[in-house]
């Protein structure tokens, strides 16, 4: 599913041509990136090279002895430490890891590497210990020894850690244009922190079409490769690397002539892609019915792009990143401005901004949060803003304030009870009274929506009807939350589909509800732009969709191809199927989904 | 140890021997440990090698990258002042079975 359609970008370079390594992984968003590989080095760390000038490089070969030295006197107190709960055995675990931090010959490698190409240390002992992880994570069946490589990665990010310092961010920031991001996973904290400017394509270990890394790509309008096996291994810091987000294919280190054949390629994709951008019709049936056609922005550096797309508002703003890997909380100052510039930048057309939507954990290290056996049940979303009243209020105000500036909707994440949205509710209404005792005055009533994201919001949308302005269907955690199936867990990652009739039968039902309130229903999953959907959504009565901004072209052609009373047939029908495969098969039938016919 | 030998050559200091990986869990962590442990004593260059893929037998990274199984024959080679009194305590350990169990 979520396959580009794009004809453009379905070859690959003549077999005579040296390609370099090539890696297959799952095409996540389309296009084409060539640029030089960052790395991420695991647990949060990121590793920056730097050219070290000849009159320091003994001062950087002593920062790395010192560094390892640490690390060893760490390590050691962690053992003593642990001496009493832990078992001699275990305990040899602590052994090995001071062995393998005096391991000679990485020792020796790293100084050679530092002396010999003039780099820094961090990224020499990275290179150096990265080829070794290699090595032992390739060894077979062999479990023991794969639990070595975890350990040799464990000493890496100590090392790195101590001599990068625990902010991380130096190293991100250090990114260079025309970058090309590799990483096991990346996590939101990951993507906050990176310079959107800079990077040009990602390739991640882990994930589907709906990771994380996979919906930020499709925002910045930059190709990823997700699932792409052993990633990180192939890819050297500072290699030259191709990124095929139409195919899925990554290749490493190809020759000049491979790159010149890719450059082509992506000129005559982008000069495609400027003239379907020409024109712009409104998303309107062939029966006049008119669908909203909302952004989903990521981040505050979208806001050029987003306003130049033709959209008709934002449906989603995340204010997550606001709060992701940083130390302290944003303060309402810091917030308002990141709104303002948002609201301003698209006047009169609606700005929908979702109040914080992270787990504990995702949160500002100042944040007092523990980690949770099941994070995705847990302390997340609107429970933490409930908890935390005063955190929230802070950024209720900043949004109400922002509301002066233009058309602000407001909407709160993973409602499940009508008694939580009326609390939520409640605290706009005193955050407006803080801002007026302030002297502050700010519109009496903006739109307040809930997101329907749980199956409990959908069963109870009649009710919820009452005190929303509007819902906003939000499938990635509904069809998550229904099927009980981790998008990103690969092993269960086709249990998750949003053509599960179970799925539909929610969305069904809240528009159901909405309409006899006489609200609208907007959609900001993945399933808002998979061109299969389209049809049947419009059936199941959404009236706005809300995408990244590389789908609206193809969705809004798409909803004019398309009637409205055919699709609510083509709906009633979906919802009649026993799976979400015999779902496909009618859709496959049907005159309405081009796509999926062959 | 079923096939161990030992030849010296005069004069150069370099000590050649071939050993077999006896214990049931072969080079694992704690064998590697046991290793490097008995190695890092010496002065001298120590070099174990697998289908002539050769690393420093003080590394107890290289040792676990060799992945020697129970069975597994490998030339050890040393190099230096200490070079006989070194393979004669690798061989001791081999032999051992790195004390395992």
């Amino acid at each position: 599913m979520n396959q580009p359609s794009h004809s453009i970008g379905q070859e690959v370079p003549p077999p005579e041509l040296n390609t370099g390594q090539v890696l297959k992984g799952t095409a996540a968003s389309p296009g084409l990136g060539i640029g030089m590989a960052f790395v991420h080095a695991g647990e949060d760390l990121w590793v920056e090279a730097r050219d070290i000038p000849p009159h320091q490089i003994e001062a950087e070969l002593d920062r790395f002895k010192s560094a390892i030295s640490v690390a060893q006197a760490e390590v050691l107190q962690t053992q003593a430490q642990a001496k009493d709960r832990l078992g001699g055995t275990e305990s040899q675990i602590f052994d090995a890891h001071r062995m393998m931090l005096a391991d000679p010959q990485v020792l020796a490698e790293t100084e050679i590497h530092i002396r010999s190409e003039g780099r820094n240390a961090e990224y020499a002992y990275f290179v150096t210990l990265r080829r070794v992880i290699d090595v032992l994570s390739s060894l077979g069946d062999d479990a023991l020894m794969k639990d070595r490589a975890v350990d040799a990665q464990d000493i890496l990010a100590r090392v790195v850690r101590l001599l990068a310092g625990d902010d991380q961010r130096p190293a991100v920031h250090a990114m260079r244009p025309g970058t090309v991001v590799a990483a096991h996973t990346l996590t939101p904290s990951d993507t906050a922190e990176m310079r959107p400017d800079r990077v040009v394509a990602f390739v991640t270990e882990t994930g589907g079409t709906t990771s994380h890394a996979a919906i930020v790509a499709r925002a910045l309008e930059i190709p990823a490769v997700v699932g792409c096996d052993r990633a990180t291994v192939a890819i050297t810091p500072g290699d030259t690397v191709v990124v095929d987000g139409y195919l899925g294919t990554v290749y490493v280190g190809p020759d000049e002539p491979v790159l010149e054949w890719f450059r082509h390629k992506k000129a005559a994709a982008l000069g495609a892609r400027g003239s379907r951008r020409g024109r712009r019709p409104r998303a309107i049936t062939t029966d006049d019915i008119r669908i909203g056609m909302e952004l989903n922005i990521e981040l505050p550096a979208e806001i050029a792009r987003a306003r130049k797309s033709g959209a008709d508002g934002i449906g989603l703003f995340r204010t997550e990143f606001l709060f992701l890997s940083r130390h302290d909380l944003p303060d309402e100052e810091e917030q308002y401005r990141v709104y303002r510039d948002m609201v301003e930048a698209f006047g009169e057309r609606p700005v929908t901004i979702r109040t914080l939507d992270a787990g504990g954990d995702k949160l500002a290290r100042s944040f007092p949060a523990e980690p949770e056996a099941n994070p995705f049940l847990g302390w997340r979303a609107i429970r933490i803003s409930l908890a935390h009243t005063d955190i929230f209020r802070q950024q209720l105000r900043a949004v109400l304030r922002a509301a002066n500036d233009g058309n602000v909707h407001l909407m709160f994440p993973m409602i499940t009870s009508c008694q939580e949205f009326s609390e939520a509710k409640a605290q706009v209404e005193l955050a407006r009274q803080e801002l007026r005792e302030r002297g502050i005055n700010v519109p009496e009533n903006i739109p307040i929506g809930a997101m329907i994201e749980t199956p409990a919001a959908a069963l109870v949308s009649d009710r919820l009807a009452r005190d929303a302005d509007f819902f906003s269907v939000g499938t990635n955690d509904l069809v998550q939350y229904t099927l009980a199936a981790d998008r990103n867990n690969e092993r269960v990652s086709d249990i998750f589909d949003h053509f599960h009739p179970a799925v539909l039968a929610l969305i069904a039902r809240t528009t159901d509800s909405a309409q006899k309130a006489q609200i609208p229903v907007a959609l900001c999953g993945e399933m808002a732009h998979d061109l299969d959907a389209t049809a049947l959504l419009v059936g199941l009565g959404i009236s706005r969709l809300s995408m990244d901004v590389g789908s609206l072209d193809t969705v809004r052609h798409q909803i004019r191809a398309i009637s409205k009373t055919d699709a609510n047939r083509l709906a009633a029908e979906a919802l009649e199927q026993p799976s979400a495969a015999d779902v496909r098969a009618l859709l496959a039938a049907s005159t309405l989904t081009p796509n999926l016919q062959t | 140890m079923t096939d161990s030998q030992q030849k010296s050559d005069s004069g150069s200091r370099s000590v050649d021997a071939v050993v077999v990986v006896s214990n049931e869990m072969g080079l694992h962590i704690r064998a590697a440990k046991v290793l490097v442990e008995t190695t890092t004593g010496f002065s001298s260059e120590i070099i174990l090698a697998k289908d002539g893929h050769e690393i420093n037998a003080k590394s107890i990274l290289g040792v676990l990258v060799l992945a020697a199984v129970k069975g597994t024959e490998l030339t050890l080679r040393a190099e230096g002042d200490d070079a006989s009194e070194a393979v004669e305590a690798v061989i001791d350990v081999f032999e051992q079975g790195f004390y395992e169990g």
